[in-house]
């Protein structure tokens, strides 16, 4: 068992009220761009009349701060104690009472030996109002551990928190039930604020609420009154601006006993008739009484920005909203705190906001190691009190989360509506008759070869193309008159993809050649159509992917290596910050008379998708993916040779290949002898001919030199043929107590005043004008503030 | 010259020195030969709060010291060596300096800010993230494409 001893002084002290937040907890389930989201909040000062009003009595004249005043003197209030059973709760300190047959307090904010109770070992409240003691070195919940010895060495077990507000500088009680002569302190000092908490499913939902709930003790007994404030009474939408900020919450309900109520998409309770306007969450209750899931004349009424409905039950209310929301939230928070009118936007609201976590029952600031929560828990950083004044940072457009347009379809092919840059959506046509890509199959190609080969080298048949070729070819004298069909055969190539789909075709059922007269037929019965590419290149869309944060900080780019591995271009690096957190588009663009390829890998940053201004290439890669079918000897050794020799280009190649075909042809043509065996055998041995005739003729038929670019051969095919990002990240340590001993890189880098710090502090290159103060004391203060002071 | 014994427990560093209750106060202490204001030697006597304190206040100077060591003479007196600290001494002036300030606590923290100071093991993890489509058939599916001059009537 762990013993923790408290001493109970007669001193009661009034402080600040300030909610524990915590600290790394969660966000990089997130995936959040803002910096500490989760901070504490003060209890809006509207909150509190209300909450003490009691059920049949009117408040006509008195004020907010009379009432609010009157409460705060320590009175009987007829159940044998006093008022100062309050609680003060502020930096880590508070009041402990026990209950036996009377509240008795134990310890208090003046007590010196509760103030080592600091940060990291701050209990945790639930609803109940019980302490959860978290020990943060052993992350282990003490709960069930911990007792507290008052200073007549009394145990108790049952330790209750109390809160005590000082309303005047900015505090606000929060209500506690009372139930007959008993009292139960109902510590929803942690209810109010921003809570996150798992469903169960992949969805984290934040919960905005502030919630209360306190039995009548005026003439209605047991009634309860419940208070509901929505923190934020707006809807928030991504493209809000200054005029017409709209919040709307994912779900919406308040929940009793066993039933609960969602606003549905018309602002109004299912089916219960209370109206709510959907842009303005709680603006239009009208008091009035409703009847709510049977149990009848529920009296609500408003009080400013909150509204209590009086009721036989607890109820308790609920605003849940997406991670996305959440940016919104925190932005918006950020943005428009210091410029909104008080009862604008924020009706007057400190803006600060609270982080809890919800259990499975949706039971707020239940801390507890369940597997729902083991990996928020894994998570958790030591407890700390935290209080960042968001008033203090001005709007920074970095926390502006980034866009994020959903993915695009996960087809390759290029359609309308597709996340691609419209830089992919021009069409390269082919403009002269001179060249043309056929789109052929397998059987296809095989069949060419047939017609080609097979019975040109059989001179005992008489195949149309022996006959094409041979008699149209030559004259009667049998002189050469023009090439053969090789002659006009520029390439084939083999692609690894199916580009009928990628490409604007025209369907034939032939190849001409030449002039066109003549037509190679190389349909198969059951391929018969050839496709003609209209189109000089073909794009393949690889689909989106998003490029996600683990840090939601510099070490997300720190440290970090980025590599896009693209198939039949190989690897490439990216630069963190061009891609990290964003999303990543890839598409290819593929030259169909060289073979060669380009991928483009860019981020889709933009809101105007589809515009070539939303979208930034952040890598090209140029590589090889049709390669060349040897129709030849020459070409055949042309191919070994490039895969042999290093630096021999594939745009060389084809020239080359195409060259030698040429001169093949043409040696062919010049033989005298019209035996198409012979004619075979001279293709064969023509390889090293002078290529200057056929790069002659090549130019005149309207073909340049192909680019050049790299590639290895067929082997490339065994590659990987999916697109992928690898993602290098280092592990970073952070060691136990590092803020306490090491700091971390301010935001300030400013010239500020240390006054706005406290904790552990270095300053660089500290001007000490104006201290009254001896030299080596200036230099010594110099020293100390430059090498790390406590505030 | 009056001196205002504490007993200190806060790390040098801190700037405001939690002092808790005064432990003792003398009016009659002298100083010790001729002795710099920064690391001055107080002749006292030689009492338990001399040696239970480690921290003392002179309001005539508006300086605190720490006691960095006692030294016993004759005559139940004693030699009180101190050091300045000249953090709490000039606590409210340095709590309203303006300064660069480069690291700080959590709530001051930017997080774009590289931090030099946290250790970063080499072991890397590696995510892959693969293109939702694959552009090139992982199996058949290919396409030939035959290159001809002329061709397209």
């Amino acid at each position: 068992m762990i013993r923790s001893d408290f001493y109970t002084t007669d001193q009661t002290t009034t402080s600040g009220f300030q909610l524990t937040g915590l600290i790394n907890t969660i966000k990089a389930n997130y995936n959040e761009e803002f910096g500490n989201p989760y901070m504490m909040g003060y209890i809006p000062f509207d909150v509190f009349p209300d909450l003490y009003k009691p059920h049949s009595v009117e408040w006509i004249s008195e004020s907010k701060t009379i009432i609010a005043k009157s409460l705060m003197i320590p009175q009987n209030v007829g159940w044998g104690y006093a008022a100062n059973l309050n609680t003060t709760y502020q930096s880590g300190y508070f009041d402990l009472y026990e209950y036996s047959n009377q509240w008795n307090r134990i310890a208090d904010n003046s007590d010196p030996q509760l103030r080592f109770i600091n940060a990291g070992e701050i209990a945790k409240l639930n609803t109940t109002g019980v302490i959860n003691f978290y020990n943060t070195v052993i992350k282990h919940d003490l709960s069930n551990d911990t007792y507290v010895l008052d200073t007549n060495n009394r145990q108790h077990t049952n330790i209750y928190v109390k809160q005590f507000m000082d309303f005047l500088n900015g505090d606000i009680t929060l209500p506690f039930l009372i139930n007959g002569n008993t009292v139960d302190i109902e510590c929803i000092t942690d209810d109010d604020g921003i809570i996150i908490y798992n469903d169960g499913t992949n969805d984290y939902y934040i919960v905005i609420t502030y919630f209360a709930c306190s039995q009548d003790t005026g003439n209605v007994q047991n009634s309860y009154r419940n208070l509901f404030t929505p923190y934020f009474k707006y809807t928030a939408s991504k493209n809000d601006d200054e005029n017409t900020i709209l919040f709307m919450p994912h779900t919406f309900g308040i929940g009793g006993a066993d039933w609960t109520y969602r606003v549905n998409s018309n602002g109004t309770f299912d089916g219960h008739g209370a109206v709510f306007l959907s842009n303005y969450l709680f603006g239009n209750v009208h008091d009035g009484s409703y009847n709510v899931d049977g149990m009848t004349n529920n009296e609500w009424r408003r009080f400013g920005n909150t509204f209590i409905v009086y009721g036989s039950a607890r109820y308790w209310v609920y605003c849940s909203y997406t991670i996305e929301d959440l940016r919104t939230i925190l932005t918006l928070v950020n943005k428009y705190k210091n410029t909104v009118q008080a009862d604008s936007y924020l009706n007057g609201y400190d803006t600060t906001v609270s982080v809890a976590i919800f259990d499975d029952n949706n039971v707020p600031k239940r801390i507890r190691l369940v597997d729902t929560y083991q990996n928020l828990i894994s998570k958790l950083q030591p407890w700390q009190m935290v209080s960042i004044d968001i008033t203090a940072n001005e709007f920074d457009p970095k926390d502006i989360p980034p866009y994020q347009p959903t993915p695009g379809d996960d087809d390759n092919n290029t359609e309308s509506g597709d996340k691609v840059p419209n830089q992919f959506g021009r069409t390269v046509g082919v403009t002269s008759n001179f060249i043309t890509n056929y789109l052929m199959t397998e059987g296809q190609i095989s069949k060419l070869g047939e017609v080609l080969w097979t019975s040109w080298a059989d001179d005992t048949v008489t195949m149309d193309m022996v006959n094409n070729f041979y008699g149209k070819f030559h004259d009667a004298t049998g002189s050469w008159n023009v090439s053969d069909a090789l002659q006009f055969i520029v390439s084939c190539r083999l692609f690894p993809c199916s580009l009928a789909t990628l490409v604007d075709t025209t369907q034939v059922t032939s190849i001409p050649i030449g002039t066109g007269a003549f037509a190679l037929q190389c349909g198969t019965s059951s391929e018969p159509n050839f496709f003609i590419a209209n189109e000089a290149t073909a794009i393949l869309n690889c689909g989106d992917i998003y490029i996600p944060r683990e840090y939601n900080d510099y070490r997300d780019f720190e440290n970090t290596k980025i590599t896009a591995y693209l198939p039949f271009c190989g690897s490439v690096e990216l630069n963190p910050q061009d891609v990290v957190g964003k999303w990543l588009g890839c598409t290819y663009a593929i030259d169909l008379f060289d073979g060669s390829c380009k991928a483009f890998i860019y981020t889709l940053s933009g809101n105007d998708v589809g515009y070539e201004g939303a979208y930034y290439n952040v890598a090209i890669k140029q590589g090889q993916c049709g390669f060349l079918i040897p129709m030849s000897a020459t070409q055949a050794g042309q191919v070994a040779s490039r895969q042999k020799v290093d630096g021999y280009t594939d745009g060389a190649l084809l020239y080359q290949a195409a060259a030698g075909l040429m001169e093949s042809a043409m040696a062919l043509g010049g033989y005298s002898d019209a035996n198409p065996v012979s004619g075979f055998n001279r293709f064969v041995t023509a390889g090293t001919a002078s290529t200057t005739l056929a790069a002659q003729r090549l130019g005149r038929a309207g073909i340049s030199a192909p680019s050049t670019s790299g590639g290895s051969g067929f082997t490339d095919f065994h590659q990987p043929a999916s697109a992928y990002v690898q993602i290098r990240r280092s592990y970073y340590q952070e060691p136990l107590q590092y803020e306490h001993a090491t700091g971390f890189p301010t935001n300030a880098q400013r010239y500020d005043n240390l006054s706005q710090f406290t904790g552990f502090v270095i300053c660089h290159n500290v001007d000490l004008s104006g201290f009254t103060c001896h030299e080596d004391e200036r230099s010594e203060i110099k020293a100390l503030l430059e090498s790390g002071v406590y505030l | 010259m009056r001196i205002e014994f504490y007993n200190v427990n806060d790390d040098n560093r801190v700037v405001s020195k939690n002092l808790g209750s005064i432990i003792h106060a003398i009016d009659n202490a002298q100083i010790y030969n001729s002795t710099s204001i920064m690391s001055p030697d107080f002749l006292v006597d030689y009492a338990p709060y001399v040696v239970n304190s480690n921290y003392v206040h002179v309001p005539l100077w508006n300086r605190y010291y720490y006691i960095t060591d006692v030294t016993a003479s004759p005559g139940g007196r004693a030699v009180m060596h101190c050091r300045e600290d000249v953090l709490m001494s000039n606590e409210s002036a340095i709590r309203a300096l303006d300064a660069y300030v480069t690291r700080g606590q959590q709530n001051h923290r930017d997080g774009n800010l590289v931090d030099s100071k946290l250790p970063v093991k080499v072991i890397r993890d590696c995510n892959t993230i693969k293109f939702p489509s694959s552009p090139f058939s992982e199996q058949g599916n290919f396409a030939f494409v035959l290159t001809v001059v002329g061709g397209k009537r």
